[in-house]
């Protein structure tokens, strides 16, 4: 008889579909618009941003494929099977560590946007420790819980972002998206290396995949989760530019927070909607967090297979302190934003060519 | 053991609780509320550098009144003015001179008075300050007094008795009426910064214990000094060309009675030939509708004919308050006030382009094009009567 | 996993202590009649309420003995059924002579009584004999036959007063286990309702009984629940909240992983959805397990009234819920860290009313909520009609009283009693004081973080739940993992012909709970 599978180690392929813009959907949006607006003449930034997306979706829909056909597998097992062991353990590896960064980043935004709208005084150590340790209190959990985490908030997320958009259509003033394509072919190139690189995460499947009931129905829910970032992000800028403009998007440093910060509630019920909406955020930044780190901690796992799962929690988070605690400034924490956006998107990509080609080279059976 | 442990556990969090947090915990009743800042030259201090003075206006909630308690006979606000030569440091005076730090969140108004908007730089960087602050939304008002700011704040409004409160809500009645333009926010004076276009602040200005409401100040987008200014009737053509109009009224004169026609919509379309951009023939067209709100003659309006004449009447008034209006903008000032530029990037994209350095600068094409208007009037109602006085024509 | 293991090798090893142990009388019977009375009257220590006649068989030489505690007997079937047919009826028959086969002609047609079995250990007897049953002896044979005459005082089947509904069945649960298992019967008249009982306490041997229906249920849940009821080892269960704290899934948790219940129709109703009913002599409190988080935020009359209203009850409820636990810490984070977000004119009176007021908001609310929480438990223990007095003296006396002395602010006394009044609400006792618990968590983590305390908090709450299951199934279900069939019965009450199938996250064994075509079984 049937035992409660849901409720094991294993997930659906629907969750998996709300892990992807779980994990997409972070700090990254709260300033993309600025990127964006700076390369781009007035809206046409949404342009660069459906080109990343299309350009982030193949990829998804690459990485799933692939590891989807090697149902149950770690990615370390099947890495191993085409590139050979080492090669395998160092790719794992690295994947610990690029996302441990992803973790170490997120922490440090939160804690510098939470001090920018919440607090005066608070030190930012102690806003990132706080964060820290509820991410560690979720990654110690099961790892099942943290996608139904992710489906307990992804639903909130949606909704504040909607809500967003929604109050600030009375502030939307369609003249500020002209003229259109008027963005030269490099500004567009520009746009789309920002963009792509908000929607890093996708190399989540390459490990979650493994834990998917029935993998061969994964990459089209991976690619249906993937869009959902896509379109909100296209949306968001378009509020954006069409309530403040290219210019005034270009000098808000997270014209996102902003956008909720005008928002004007009827009946008045909540004076500056951006604390609001910046706290559900924190959900959303959460989600990215815990994915990243559980991530880590599943390719370490893979790699150090006698050492427990609470032992690696342990020695990684203090790392992931200190990374994040690096920085001294608000521009040092965006070049360090940057610089992970592009070397994981660069990385993810490696990984996929190379075990594609490798793997057609050597002809490994399972492959396709 | 175990269960011991575990128990541990409440007691870090505990200490870390006590250890940490609270840096800023400030209760409610310790907050100085600013609802009104205004912003004036100092009157006294040397020449040379430029001091000014700032305004806070506090609530003083106790005296508000409560619905328990009998409100006092203290106006229920403070005013703090320090004086200094950076925003920065006439905030530290005014430390001293009251027991609550004043608290941004629920400002209002921002009324910055004329001289000070005049002065080379020190309206932008005046206003980067409060831009800049995090406890400023950008839903903010931005006035600009005609005389001393300092004393729009001073006001004693009935039935609102905070005086920022009181002008804020008379800002938001603007689109009843003409001569008042929607109120600038800080966010959207924001944008009118960074751009280089000219642009228009309402203004404020007090004759006793009321606050007269209307006209705006014209700023020059480049350097973002304040020009000069439009009066009401001025104020009133360049609504009518910019369009998207909700209210207001005009008042004309028909056979030597005069009429009110209050308008219901007014709705204005651009058209630029820009086939010489050196200078360009615009042509405006204000399609009006609305009513005939009072009338001091005594001719039945049911006739089609006078109905017209009527219409045109009102078209000859438009179309004249907005040629006055242009030729301030041309002439005196030689700003675009009316938005044409904004047109031109919509539609001509490649023109602007190539102009728009020379636009309203330079060689000021702006000045030198060709402006049109023409008005089309529509009145759609004139009450429930025909005549309802009036019986010496039967 | 590993401390049930531990528990029940705990247990193994008492089981063998006690069989050990040094007694003074045999545990086996004898043969003589007056060696196994002279061996029970020890084991039990010589009560007077142990009544034992001994007579003869009428027409023979046998003598023979009955047994039984008085008081837990229906005396007269003890007449009817037992003394009258041996003295009398089998005077008239013709008896066998050879003992073992009088023992089972007298099994067989003289006693009466409805359920009679036989009895070979002391043990077999003494349970039986402290149930009610009366025991009877023959002279020569190390037999006993058990006959079920149990009765006693039972009160009288009231509506339950911990769950008052306005509309729906009146009969509650009574301390009596077969009065609550006849009351089940009545519910669910399907051969497949099963009760698989047990006993628990090493000493109280009180009977429980695990209630399910075959074909419906999980049967990975029967087979976990038994095998923790099989683990209980305690000297007595006087209430069913003991079961559920052994039973439970984890012992940290604030969250009640059974739901509790004194209605039949509540434990039908869930019987119908896969779940298993736990029944303990000597309490009206049912246990329903697995609870989930979205049961508890459910009454039976959101299906008893039309569904518009009981959806509009349950989305009351979940507002209730959220306004139990958020919002003292609302108020103080928006007070003390974030005055911003309160409009204007609402801020400037909360500082006018704040003012003078000499304790920062933390402690207001604290003061507050524990007078609160000292007002209720004052009124809980007191009869009703002083209960009452309580209520208004802490109510109107003390919290007007410490306004005027501006102690605390009107404000915040609004907040609390706007609090309490929403905690008391939630049609689920344990869950509300869970609410009532974590309340004070928001509370800490409001003062001091803020908002951003109160989300991380919340975050928090989350991790916990989604790892939190009851008997396998998480809590959290259907919310996530997500059941969008099972949504329809959530928040939403959907009207009732649209409630067709049964839970999805049950996994139940019939996934249909109302047959629509008709054709299949």
């Amino acid at each position: 008889m049937k035992r409660f599978e849901y409720a094991d180690e294993l997930i659906s392929e629907r969750e998996i579909m709300i892990a992807i813009p779980s994990i997409v959907i972070g700090v990254g949006i709260l300033s993309l618009p600025r990127f964006l607006a700076t390369v781009t003449t007035a809206a046409d930034g949404w342009i660069s941003i459906l080109a990343g997306g299309v350009l982030a979706i193949g990829m998804t829909w690459i990485i799933a494929k692939l590891a989807a056909s090697f149902p149950h597998q770690s990615f370390l097992s099947y890495a191993s099977r085409i590139v050979t062991k080492p090669v395998a353990v160092v790719l794992t590896f690295l994947f610990a560590f690029f996302f441990l960064q992803v973790v170490a980043f997120q922490v440090r935004e939160i804690a510098d946007i939470s001090k920018q709208y919440l607090f005066n005084r608070t030190p930012v150590e102690v806003l990132a420790l706080v964060f820290l340790l509820v991410v560690v209190y979720a990654v110690s959990g099961s790892r099942a819980g943290l996608f139904r985490l992710n489906m307990m908030f992804f639903p909130i997320i949606l909704f504040i972002s909607s809500l967003v958009i929604f109050f600030s259509i009375n502030r939307f003033e369609s003249e500020h998206l002209f003229p259109m394509f008027q963005t030269s072919f490099t500004g567009y190139l520009k746009g789309l290396g920002s963009a792509a690189t908000s929607y890093i995460g996708f190399g989540i499947l390459w490990f979650y995949l493994s834990l998917v009931r029935q993998p061969s129905k994964a990459p089209k829910y991976a690619i249906t989760g993937m869009c959902i970032p896509v379109v909100l992000y296209m949306v968001i800028f378009i509020a954006c530019i069409g309530v403040f403009g290219n210019e005034v998007t270009q000098n808000l440093l997270f014209p996102v927070v902003e956008l909720a910060k005008g928002a004007e509630i009827p009946g008045e019920f909540f004076e500056r909607f951006e604390s609001v909406f910046f706290t559900i955020w924190i959900m959303a930044i959460f989600n990215t967090t815990t994915l990243g780190l559980d991530i880590s901690v599943f390719a370490l796992t893979q790699i150090f297979k006698n050492t427990p799962k609470y032992t690696i929690i342990f020695i990684l988070s203090p790392l992931v302190y200190v990374t994040a605690m690096y920085p001294q400034n608000l521009i040092e924490v965006s070049s360090f934003g940057t610089y992970i956006g592009y070397v994981i998107f660069g990385y993810t990509v490696f990984v996929a060519v190379l075990l594609l080609v490798v793997g057609k080279l050597r002809g490994v059976k399972a492959l396709g | 053991m175990d269960n011991r442990k575990l128990l541990h556990i409440p007691m870090y969090f505990f200490m870390i609780m006590f250890l940490t947090g609270c840096w800023d915990q400030v209760n409610i009743e310790e907050h100085g509320f600013v609802l009104g800042v205004a912003v004036d030259m100092a009157d006294d201090g040397p020449s040379e550098k430029k001091v000014f003075s700032l305004t806070n206006q506090m609530v003083s909630p106790g005296d508000l009144g409560t619905p328990t308690s009998d409100s006092g006979e203290e106006p229920p606000f403070i005013n703090i003015t320090a004086s200094g030569e950076s925003i920065f440091a006439i905030s530290r005076n005014m430390l001293k001179e009251v027991s609550r730090a004043p608290y941004h969140e629920h400002l209002r108004l921002i009324v910055i008075s004329a001289d000070v908007a005049q002065d080379p730089e020190l309206f932008a960087s005046m206003m980067d300050v409060f831009v800049r602050n995090q406890q400023i939304r950008r839903g903010v008002k931005v006035l600009i007094a005609e005389k001393k700011a300092k004393n729009i704040l001073e006001i004693n409004p009935k039935p609102e008795r905070l005086p920022a409160m009181h002008i804020d809500m008379i800002t938001d009645n603007a689109h009843n009426s003409m001569d008042m333009i929607e109120p600038v926010t800080l966010g959207g004076l924001h944008g009118d910064l960074l751009n280089e276009f000219s642009y228009v602040l309402p203004t404020i200005s007090t004759h006793e214990d009321k606050v007269d409401y209307n006209g705006v100040a014209v700023f020059n987008g480049v350097n973002d000094r304040m020009v000069g200014s439009l009066n009401g009737s001025e104020t009133i053509g360049m609504n009518l060309i910019k369009g998207d109009m909700q209210g207001g009224y005009i008042k004309f004169e028909m056979e030597n009675h005069s009429m009110v026609f209050e308008l219901e919509r007014a709705k204005s379309r651009i058209k630029i030939d820009s086939k010489d951009p050196t200078n360009m023939d615009i042509s405006i067209t204000i399609d009006v509708e609305g009513n005939l709100a009072e009338m001091y003659g005594s001719k039945t309006l049911l006739a089609s004919s006078y109905l017209a004449k009527i219409e045109e009447k009102i078209a000859e008034q438009i179309e004249q308050l907005a040629y006055q209006t242009i030729d301030k903008a041309q002439q005196e000032y030689k700003l675009d006030i009316l938005d044409i530029d904004k047109m031109l990037i919509r539609k001509h994209y490649n023109v602007w382009e190539k102009i728009k350095k020379d636009w309203e600068n330079g060689e000021n094409y702006f000045s030198n094009s060709n402006i049109h208007v023409s008005a089309d009037v529509k009145v759609r109602e004139f009450g429930a009567t025909d005549r309802a006085k009036d019986k010496e024509h039967q | 996993m590993n401390v049930v293991a531990r528990r029940r090798k705990r247990k193994r090893e008492k089981m063998r202590n006690s069989n050990g142990q040094d007694e003074n009388f045999s545990r086996f019977l004898e043969k003589e009649l007056e060696k196994n009375i002279e061996n029970l009257k020890i084991m039990l220590g010589d009560p007077t309420d142990l009544v034992v006649r001994q007579f003869p068989i009428g027409g023979s030489e046998h003598r023979c003995a009955i047994a039984y505690i008085d008081g837990l007997v229906n005396e007269d079937l003890v007449q009817s059924h037992m003394m009258k047919n041996v003295q009398l009826i089998a005077n008239s028959k013709q008896l066998p002579d050879e003992t073992t086969d009088l023992f089972e002609v007298i099994y067989d047609k003289i006693i009466s009584a409805v359920n009679t079995e036989k009895g070979y250990t002391l043990d077999d007897l003494s349970l039986a004999l402290l149930s009610g049953d009366t025991l009877f002896y023959l002279d020569g044979i190390d037999q006993v036959l058990i006959s079920d005459t149990k009765f006693w005082e039972s009160r009288s089947i009231e509506e339950p007063v911990s769950e008052t509904l306005i509309r729906g069945p009146r009969d509650g649960f009574v301390e009596n286990i077969q009065t609550n298992m006849v009351h089940l019967r009545r519910h669910i008249r399907d051969p497949n309702l099963r009760f698989k009982q047990h006993y628990v306490g090493r000493r109280s041997k009180k009977l429980l009984v695990a209630a399910y229906v075959d074909g419906i249920i999980n049967p990975a849940i029967v087979k976990e629940v038994n095998r923790r009821l099989e683990t209980i080892d305690m000297d007595d269960a006087p209430e069913s909240g003991y079961i559920e704290q052994w039973i439970e899934d984890s012992f940290l948790s604030p969250f009640p992983q059974t739901l509790v219940t004194e209605r039949p129709d509540k434990v039908s109703t869930a019987l119908m959805d896969g779940k298993l009913a736990i029944f303990l002599d000597g309490t009206p409190f049912v246990l329903i397990v697995p609870a989930t988080l979205g049961n508890t935020l459910q009454s039976p009359e959101d299906y008893y009234e039309r569904w518009t209203i009981g959806t509009l009850l349950r989305a009351l409820r979940y507002l209730s819920a959220f306004i139990a636990i958020f919002l003292p810490a609302l108020y103080i984070a928006l007070v003390s860290y974030h005055p911003g977000l309160i409009p204007s004119k609402l801020a400037f009176s909360i500082a006018a009313t704040r003012e003078g007021v000499p304790f920062p908001p933390l402690l207001e609310a604290l003061l507050m909520v524990v007078t609160m929480e000292l007002l209720r438990e004052a009124g809980a223990r007191l009869p009703t009609t002083i209960g009452e007095t309580i209520g208004i003296v802490g109510g109107l006396v003390i919290g007007d009283a410490a306004v005027q002395a501006g102690i605390v602010s009107p404000v915040m006394v609004i907040v609390v009693a706007l609090n309490a009044i929403a905690s008391f609400s939630i049609p689920e006792y344990g869950v509300a004081i869970a609410f009532r618990l974590l309340l004070f968590v928001f509370v800490f983590a409001a003062a001091v973080f803020g908002l951003f305390g109160i989300i991380l908090a919340y975050i928090m709450l989350n991790i916990h739940i989604v790892n939190l299951k009851s008997v396998g199934v998480p809590y959290s279900a259907p919310f996530a993992p997500t059941f969008i069939e099972d949504w329809g019965d959530l928040v939403v009450r959907m009207p009732i012909p649209n409630l067709t199938r049964r839970p999805k996250y049950m996994e139940t064994v019939d996934d249909k709970s109302i047959d629509l075509g008709g054709k299949d079984k």
